[in-house]
This record gives C-alpha cells, sequence and structure tokens, in this order.
C-alpha cells in the first residue's frame, strides 16, 4: 500500500454509503395491476425515462427487487397474493401505492376491491391521481430516495422499532 | 328466409316463444325448457356469432320470476343480432347452453357467480371472477355494494 | 428403473411479465408442450357494472371508463350510445364526427400499447419504446382536449365533456402527417424481422367455426376471414359516412392477427383524418338542461333558472324511463357492448358489459393445446386481452 496522498478517497461512513447506494439503485418489481399500470409502462419508456433516477431496472422477479409499486386496484382475491410478492421480497424494500385504487380503494368504494393495499402491505409513499401522471409517480419515487436518503426507516420496520423502544 | 330477423319458418316451428319489440335487434321470449332447441335452431338461421349471456335481475320490482336470462346472438355475415330472453326464478336451473355454443362456458359461470343461479349439464359449474371462498353472490340486488365484510385493519409489517 | 412419463403442473401468473395485467394460467406440462392450460381470472375483479348501478347515468361513465382502460373512449361510447337510446334523443353531427375521431385515435393507441407489449413479449425491446413515444403524442391530443391522458370520460349522455381546445386540428394534423413513417419503423423492425415473423406464423391458430362458437370478434375472429366489423355492418354514430376498409386474414393465425392491427391502424389514420376535415360546425351538445348540463359562463353565472337544472342534474341526475336498450361498438379488442336497464330512476338498474377481451380469453386453451410453451406466450399476446376488460 502506498501512501494516501498520491490516491484519492473520500471519508464516510459505511450507512451513509449504502443509503447512496441504495437510493440511486431502485429496483422495482415489474408488477402491474390495472390502469394505472399503463402509466407506470409510461413513466419507463422513451419520454418519461424513469432510468435517469436509476430506477428503470424492472424485475420480473420479487426476489430481485427492492420496492413495490402498486400500480392499480387490488381487488380482494388479488390481495394474498400481493402479499406473498411482498413478503418474498428480501430486505430492505420499500412500497410505493401508485394511484387513487392502491392508496383508498379510489371510485371503487365496492364489495370487489380492497380499500387501501396499506391494509395488505406497509406503505412508504404514496402518489395520488387516477391515474397518475408519470411526472407524479417520478416525484413519488424521488420522495422515497429522499427518504432513503435521509436514514428514514422503510414502513414495514418502522413499527417494529417503535414497538421496541416502548412508543405506540 | 326472410331478409332480416328471424325466419317466419323458425317461429312457426316455437309456437311457445313470443317475438317481442325492441328497438335494433329481433326478441325473443322463451320458456326454459326450449331454450336449448331454439338456440339450435337459431344457430341453424345462420346466428352463428355468441354475444353475450346476462342476467338482469328485477328484484327490485319486487317481480317473480325474478330474472332475466339473455342471450344475444348475431349473424355474422350482417352483422343482426337477436336476443333470446329467459325468465328465471330463484333457485330455478336453467339448462346450459355448452353443447350449441362452446363459448357460453364462462358466461354461465360468471352468472353463477354473480347472482347464484346454476346451470345444468355445465361440466364446472364452479366461481370464476370471485375467490372460492367468497359468500353470497355480488350482483344481485339485494346485496349490499361494499360486500358484506369489514375492511381489514392497517398492515404495519 | 424404468424412466416414467410424467406431466408437470406449473402455475405461471397472477404476476408474471408476459400475462399482459394479472392473468393466471394452470399449465399442464409434458416436457415443453402445453397439455392443458386454464387460465384462472377475477384477480382484477372490480365490481363495475354493480358500482355503476349504484351511480347516476353520467357518473356511471368514470368507472365505465376504466374497464378496458387501453381504449377507454370506446367503452364510453358503448355506454353513452346505450343510455341515449333509452332517452331517445340523438346528438349533433359535430359531436358524432368527435366522437368517431376520439374513438379511432383511441383505437391507434391501444393497438401501439399492443404492439409494444406484445413486442417484449417477444424479446424485441426497442419496439416497446418506439410504440410508447408516438402513443404519447395521442395522449397529448386527448390530454388537451380532456384533461386526463387516460380514463378522460370524455363522451358524455347527450354530447361530450368539452368541445375541442384552439390548436386542436394543427397538432392533430401534424400527427397525421409523420403516422405513415411511424407504420414504417414496425414494418422495418418487425415485419422484417426473421425471428418475429417464424415465432407468430402458424401460432394460435384457431378455425372460423371454433371462433364463432367462442364469441370471438375483432381481429382474432377477423383472422379467420370473417368480416364482422360493426362499424360497417351495424354502424353507429355516424360510421356510415366514412370510408373505410376493414381487412381480413384466412389464417387464424397470430400473424394475421398482427398484421391486421397494422392495416386497421392504417384505416383508423384515415378516418380520424376524415373526420377532421369535414367536422361539422355547431353545437357539441344537446340543448337540453334536463339532461346535458347549461354552460356554466353563459348561463349558469347569469341565468337562476339554469342554475337550478345544474344543481339538479349534479345532484340528482336525470330519470330515464324504464326499458332495456344494447348498444355494441367496434372497440380495439373486438364487440363491446352495453347493455343498459333502466328502471325509471335516476340510476340505471343493470349496466352489463359484453367485454371481448373475456370472450377471446376463454380459447386460449384452444389456441394453445398441444403447443410449445413459447407458442403460449405468442398466443396470449395475439389475442390482446386487456384483464380489467376481462374481470370487470
Ligand atoms: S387509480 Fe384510477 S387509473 Fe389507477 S387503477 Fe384505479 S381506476 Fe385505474
Amino acid at each position: 500500500m502506498g501512501s494516501l496522498e498520491d490516491r484519492p478517497f473520500l471519508l464516510t461512513s459505511v450507512d451513509r454509503m449504502l443509503r447512496w447506494a441504495q437510493k440511486n439503485s431502485i429496483w422495482p418489481a415489474q408488477f402491474g395491476l390495472a390502469c394505472c399500470a399503463i402509466e407506470m409502462m409510461s413513466t419507463a419508456a422513451a419520454r418519461f425515462d424513469l432510468a435517469r433516477f436509476g430506477a428503470e431496472v424492472m424485475r420480473a422477479s420479487p426476489r430481485q427487487a427492492d420496492l413495490m409499486i402498486v400500480a392499480g386496484r387490488v381487488a380482494q382475491k388479488m390481495a394474498p397474493v400481493l402479499r406473498q410478492i411482498y413478503d418474498q421480497m428480501p430486505d430492505p424494500k420499500w412500497v410505493i401505492s401508485m394511484g387513487a385504487c392502491a392508496s383508498c380503494g379510489g371510485v371503487f368504494n365496492n364489495y370487489a376491491i380492497l380499500q387501501g393495499v396499506d391494509r395488505v402491505v406497509p406503505v412508504d409513499v404514496y402518489v395520488p391521481g387516477c391515474p397518475p401522471t408519470p411526472e407524479q409517480l417520478l416525484d413519488g419515487i424521488i420522495k422515497l430516495q429522499q427518504k432513503i436518503t435521509a436514514g428514514g426507516i422503510p414502513a414495514n420496520r418502522g413499527h417494529a422499532l417503535a414497538q421496541t423502544a416502548g412508543r405506540p | 328466409m326472410t331478409a332480416t330477423g328471424v325466419s317466419a319458418a323458425l317461429l312457426e316451428a316455437f309456437p311457445d316463444v313470443q317475438e317481442e319489440a325492441a328497438s335494433g335487434h329481433s326478441l325473443l321470449v322463451a320458456p326454459v325448457e326450449r331454450l336449448v332447441p331454439l338456440l339450435e335452431a337459431l344457430k341453424g338461421d345462420g346466428y352463428t356469432l355468441l354475444v353475450d349471456i346476462g342476467m338482469i335481475d328485477h328484484w327490485s320490482q319486487g317481480r317473480v320470476p325474478r330474472f332475466d336470462l339473455v342471450y344475444i346472438l348475431r349473424r355474422p355475415k350482417s352483422g343482426e343480432a337477436v336476443w333470446v330472453k329467459v325468465k328465471v326464478a330463484d333457485g330455478e336451473t336453467p339448462p346450459s347452453a355448452i353443447s350449441v355454443f362452446r363459448g357460453a362456458d364462462w358466461p354461465e359461470r360468471e352468472i353463477y357467480d354473480l347472482f347464484g343461479i346454476s346451470f345444468q349439464g355445465h361440466p364446472n359449474m364452479a366461481r370464476i371472477l370471485m375467490p372460492e371462498d367468497w359468500e353470497g353472490h355480488p350482483l344481485r340486488r339485494d346485496y349490499p355494494l361494499v360486500g358484506t365484510k369489514p375492511s381489514p385493519p392497517l398492515a404495519r409489517e | 428403473m424404468a424412466e416414467e412419463k410424467r406431466s408437470l403442473t406449473l402455475n405461471m401468473g397472477p404476476q408474471h411479465p408476459s400475462t399482459h395485467g394479472v392473468l393466471r394460467l394452470v399449465l399442464e406440462l409434458d416436457g415443453e408442450v402445453v397439455r392443458r392450460c386454464e387460465p384462472v381470472i377475477g384477480y382484477l375483479h372490480t365490481g363495475i357494472e354493480k358500482t355503476a348501478e349504484n351511480l347516476t347515468y353520467n357518473q356511471a361513465v368514470t368507472v365505465i371508463d376504466r374497464m378496458d382502460y387501453l381504449s377507454p373512449l370506446t367503452n364510453n361510447l358503448a355506454y353513452v350510445l346505450a343510455v341515449e337510446k333509452l332517452l331517445g334523443i340523438t346528438v349533433p353531427p359535430r359531436t358524432r364526427t368527435i366522437r368517431v375521431m376520439f374513438s379511432e385515435l383511441s383505437r391507434i393507441a391501444s393497438h401501439l400499447v399492443w404492439l409494444g407489449t406484445a413486442a417484449m413479449d417477444m424479446g424485441a425491446m426497442s419496439v416497446f419504446f418506439y410504440c410508447f413515444r408516438e402513443r404519447e403524442k395521442i395522449l397529448d391530443l386527448i390530454e388537451m382536449t380532456a384533461g386526463t391522458r387516460m380514463n378522460p370520460s370524455y363522451f358524455r349522455v347527450g354530447g361530450l365533456l368539452a368541445d375541442l381546445p384552439d390548436g386542436f386540428s394543427d397538432k392533430l394534423g401534424a400527427l397525421l402527417d409523420e403516422f405513415p413513417t411511424w407504420l414504417q419503423n414496425y414494418r422495418d423492425l418487425l415485419g422484417s424481422n426473421l425471428l418475429w415473423v417464424e415465432r407468430l406464423r402458424g401460432a394460435a391458430v384457431i378455425s372460423k367455426e371454433d371462433a364463432l362458437a367462442y364469441g370471438l370478434t375483432g381481429q382474432t375472429l377477423r383472422s379467420t376471414g370473417v368480416d364482422l366489423d360493426l362499424r360497417k355492418a351495424q354502424p353507429y354514430s355516424g360510421y356510415e359516412d366514412f370510408t373505410f376498409n376493414v381487412p381480413v386474414r384466412q389464417h387464424g393465425d397470430a400473424y394475421d392477427r398482427y398484421e391486421l392491427r397494422l392495416e386497421e391502424m392504417v384505416e383508423s389514420a384515415g378516418i380520424v383524418r376524415q373526420a377532421i376535415e369535414r367536422l361539422p360546425d355547431g353545437p357539441w351538445h344537446i340543448d337540453d338542461w334536463r339532461i346535458f348540463p347549461p354552460d356554466k359562463h353563459q348561463h349558469v353565472e347569469r341565468d337562476m333558472e339554469a342554475l337550478i337544472y345544474h344543481f339538479k342534474l349534479f345532484t340528482q341526475g336525470f330519470k330515464v324511463p324504464p326499458g332495456e336498450a344494447y348498444q355494441g361498438v367496434e372497440g380495439p379488442r373486438g364487440e363491446i357492448g352495453c347493455y343498459v336497464v333502466a328502471d325509471g330512476t335516476a340510476r340505471p338498474m343493470r349496466v352489463r358489459v359484453r367485454a371481448p377481451s373475456f370472450y377471446n380469453l376463454q380459447s386460449l386453451p384452444l389456441m394453445v393445446k398441444d403447443r410449445l410453451i413459447a407458442d403460449l406466450i405468442t398466443a396470449i399476446g395475439s389475442i390482446d386481452i386487456v384483464l380489467g376488460d376481462v374481470d370487470r
């Protein structure tokens, strides 16, 4: 090993370094449900180009993904499947609820649609709209990146940590 | 065969089938036991395309029999449509049309699923849209819009 | 040990990249050959028909939109025409022409999504980017007119949401001018691509008799030699005034369907051009405040009576005389039919939608029986299903 002077180096903490890496290489699961999924595809396509934010690597397998974008309405029949897919994703993982339906049932307050995907999986970022425009989804992803950089805890961990700390 | 509408010979062969006035298509009202022969005859009359099978629930008017079962067929040449309407009471089991139109499979299952009317002779009378363990038949007029089960609590982990 | 021949049961979906949504297939495989295929649907069942029964006639337009979300405007069209039939009203010529124009634009947009995703299933990634780039231009037109990109609910009972905005025809003209180059691009990318052609030719074949018995419509039916297109056979909304061809093929395979869709896009562009060129002037909605709301600036803000009508319309809706009506329209996937049963109140008693994808998907097991699993992917792509349409 030579002296430090002739090699460039950077001082950071492991934690910050990790978060920086995570933030810039979010891999969403390729998982679309309804109309919102088409807008998600538009977001990934040429005009809006999700790749600018390092999140374009849509993975077909949940085991290779760390972000689940719930794009569309979740039917009662789909809810257990969705949970299973979520469980198959490795930690740390995040969830974006895209659109009115995924966030709260949207225009479908009825027997068939789950009134908000947060009833089966914990959600980090809610994106409103029916469907949200690609810009809105991009904004949601940027919000998530900010959350990651700030060291925010994924929604699925927050509750457990709060409990160990004795908070409600 | 007449130029438009159902052929006169066919109607003669089915004296118990009434032709009623409707806009844009012919409308035949048939008794349930004549349904399959009638569909067969219509198929022979050129109505070879099965467009749809639907169900209408007249519960809110308190009508007996409660349901209207509607078959829509089309002549692929001219696009003309005919409706066959059958009145069905709750709990009655109309015959399945699969022997005439194989495409009747799914729509009949859908009617079973959403209205609770099962079809005689259908090979697989199971739910198609709702989960298998679902209770009730959602499209009945007396089924509440929001369902019968409360929404689950928020998921935290 | 003697080798025993066993079949493998494989579950594909509901989350699978090539099932175009949440379709689940239970496959029985013998090596790579599909012996049995059973689609399991309902993973996107939204209860749209039930919801529509609980909304007023104009509110129901919004949920009807969200069925076949690749081409919401054709769903709208079937529904509003059925309600207008019940009300016994005819809309002005300008409305009719605008409706035709937007139906055709959304047909093109829908086919573009189909082409992009079907090609992506086959591994041709770049086509997807081209198709979506060009679809954006159509969405821009819809957005500038109706305010949103998708699910615009632009057609209303008795008229439209709004008239065409300024500068619309210039933008549309520019789009139509460059349209032929889009098509040329796709043909260059795919038509001369041996892999694409070989995988589509002879795959997902269905015979004419089966197609009819299974209730197939749209390109899947027309690829078997039946030239049923409701725009020609039972014209609605003024389609009889337009000149266009209905392309038909004979083999009933996936390649024919691909060719048909490309040709249909050309015909659709032709219709759009005719529509914009002879777009009649005049009103774009009916003049009946009981059904179509009075104009906000012209009437509601000045006239007490208009305000009352406006208020009543949006709080209670309008009443429709008892009766039933069916309207089938030729959507991008086949016949979208809507039948509406009215009981004299302001809410429909029953809204039933005849969904083309539902019937088309039903024939999938037939198309893929004893074929390779790779052909299954081709088949799913070639029948162009939208799960929102299948499950409703
Ligand atoms: S939020 Fe709107 S666009 Fe998104 S899935 Fe629901 S209905 Fe479709």
